[in-house]
């Protein structure tokens, strides 16, 4: 009795694992391998819906590929560099204001997901309602159809500014934890500001810079909600990376065959990224 | 060559300001049109109003398909919130005192696999997550909803647990012991009490996970009747009847403000717990 509490403590734990993790990945493997479609039932095809995809008989799929690589790398820029710039500007600056900059800069984070997309559609609203164009409008300017003339830029601003609070946030304690002496005893012999960002701090908070790029890595192959409410991956796939696309296989067309195929590559993807940085995602084990 | 370091910081008080404005303007920008009665032309709301905040409390603006009334919605976002949040502090309360406290065969595995679950993102699995539910036939119920976003937290939540566990010592755990406390009793009167700082942050955790989540919801929920507040500003947008961007911004403003306040109880701690032992 007394050797099975521990597993009645984890019962739940495993039950959701199993469920929301496990059979979910096992069955994608399973449904990849048929042609279920909207009644869920399919027969099974071996590697049509594989075939498809990497033979390029899908006419889009290097289309949604190219993509999800410029969305990806796009995004990760704003979001690392965005938060450096920011936890180390904000630090510089110190006191009230600082804190009033980091305070602006985590609102992204605190707010829904379908209102941080509303505000993005609307500040690009085609129309003289959209907050650009009024302010365009206000300075003699013409307005334009932002979101259908820049889509991939949009995306990719919206994207990666949301990663900004994240990444700022964690950066700010790791450069805080940072002894004052080095710094101070770099800047005796010389440094100048940038020096000592790229060859002091930098180094220094090296360990969560590259835990941050990892996780937003995954982060942003994956998620695909923002993309679809602002432009829902159009005009003509423009916007389209891989996570939505699959999404879109899925349950617009319900091709779920087909969708979990595509999801097949995001898994093996995220697990090879996941298990190439394990060291690094570990927190270094012990915490 | 030395800038005097008074002016240095003034112009990196000025860069910050141009970097930060236009994500400020966004945001007063939703705070003044939720308070003007007919949409903005310039940045100064002209029609003071209130109108649109008295709207959202009585009647709803009258649009085909549309509820009528905005309390059952906000019920719903509720009840999948706080039901996200008992769900993991029931679950990571149990879990993190086990992997913390107790031996079991297997304890390396599920550590090892939790690592990996903490990176995995979970939403790549939503097509057989779907699959899953609909076996379960749980499909359109909040119970679909509650499950997936509360498995999607808990990874984490276990990890903030355990952590908190970790730095409770042994001593009093053994004088209960041998004051001869039951298992249970040991848990939940002795151990649980100890972590509160821990659990109130999984659980305002959770219950954000819940309260703002959108896919789960779009995706498991087919009824009008049991949209929650993200599904609902989603129509709200997406109908192609002329939209009143004054509601809208009330709607999102109305949204986000539970949002805010939980997280400013939680950030600083939020950092720390997410930080703790990584980097030293």
């Amino acid at each position: 009795m007394k050797k099975l509490i521990p597993y009645i403590f984890i019962l739940p734990l495993i039950l959701l694992i199993l469920l929301f993790y496990i059979i979910p990945a096992v069955s994608t493997f399973y449904i990849s391998l048929t042609d279920m479609g909207r009644s869920l039932k399919g027969d099974f095809v071996g590697l049509k819906n594989f075939t498809r995809m990497f033979s390029l008989e899908d006419p889009v799929i290097g289309r949604v590929l190219l993509n999800t690589i410029f969305y990806l790398a796009g995004a990760l820029a704003i979001t690392i560099i965005g938060g450096l710039l920011l936890a180390n500007a904000t630090a510089s600056l110190g006191g009230a204001m600082g804190a009033f900059f980091r305070l602006v800069w985590f609102l992204p984070r605190a707010t829904p997901p379908v209102v941080w997309a509303f505000l993005w559609i609307w500040a690009f609203n085609p129309t003289q309602f959209g907050l650009l164009n009024m302010i365009l409008s206000r300075i003699g300017l013409p307005g334009r159809g932002w979101i259908s003339l820049y889509p991939m830029l949009i995306v990719i601003l919206a994207n990666g500014i949301l990663g900004i609070p994240y990444t700022m946030t964690i950066l700010s304690a790791a450069i805080g934890n940072i002894p004052y002496e080095i710094i101070e005893a770099s800047r005796i012999d010389g440094a100048s500001g940038w020096q000592i960002i790229i060859k002091i701090k930098i180094p220094l908070i090296w360990w969560p810079l590259s835990f941050l790029t990892i996780w937003h890595t995954l982060s942003f192959l994956t998620t695909f909600q923002y993309i679809m409410m602002i432009t829902g991956g159009g005009p003509f796939y423009a916007s389209t990376p891989l996570a939505l696309y699959t999404y879109n296989k899925a349950f617009q067309n319900m091709e779920l065959g087909y969708g979990s195929a595509l999801a097949m590559v995001l898994i093996v993807l995220s697990m090879v990224i996941i298990l190439g940085f394990r060291q690094i995602l570990g927190l270094k084990r012990e915490a | 060559m030395m800038v005097a370091p008074r002016l240095k910081k003034i112009l990196l008080g000025v860069f910050l300001l141009l970097l930060t404005l236009p994500l400020l303007l966004l945001y007063v920008w939703l705070l003044f049109n939720s308070i003007n009665s007919g949409p903005l032309y310039s940045l100064i709301p002209n029609q003071p109003s209130l109108r649109s905040w008295i709207q959202l409390f009585s009647r709803l603006p009258k649009a085909s398909g549309m509820p009528e009334s905005i309390l059952p919605i906000i019920g719903n976002t509720v009840i999948v919130a706080g039901g996200v949040m008992i769900l993991n502090l029931f679950v990571c309360g149990l879990a993190g005192y086990a992997i913390s406290r107790l031996a079991f065969k297997g304890k390396e595995l599920l550590l090892s696999s939790l690592l990996i679950m903490k990176a995995f993102p979970m939403l790549i699995l939503l097509i057989a997550t779907y699959f899953v539910l609909f076996y379960l036939r749980i499909l359109n119920t909040f119970l679909a909803v509650i499950l997936a976003r509360a498995a999607m937290e808990l990874v984490m939540g276990t990890w903030i647990i355990k952590g908190f566990f970790d730095n409770i010592p042994r001593e009093i755990e053994e004088a209960a012991r041998i004051d001869g406390a039951s298992w249970i009793t040991l848990w939940g009167r002795i151990m649980i009490p100890l972590v509160r700082p821990g659990l109130l942050a999984v659980g305002i955790m959770a219950f954000i996970g819940g309260w703002s989540d959108f896919i789960f919801v779009y995706t498991f929920i087919f009824d009008q009747s049991k949209w929650t507040l993200s599904v609902f500003l989603y129509s709200l947008i997406a109908s192609q009847e002329s939209v009143d961007y004054n509601f809208l911004s009330t709607v999102s403003l109305f949204y986000m403000l539970p949002m805010i306040m939980m997280y400013g109880f939680i950030q600083k701690g939020l950092t720390k717990g997410i930080l703790g032992g990584g980097i030293k």
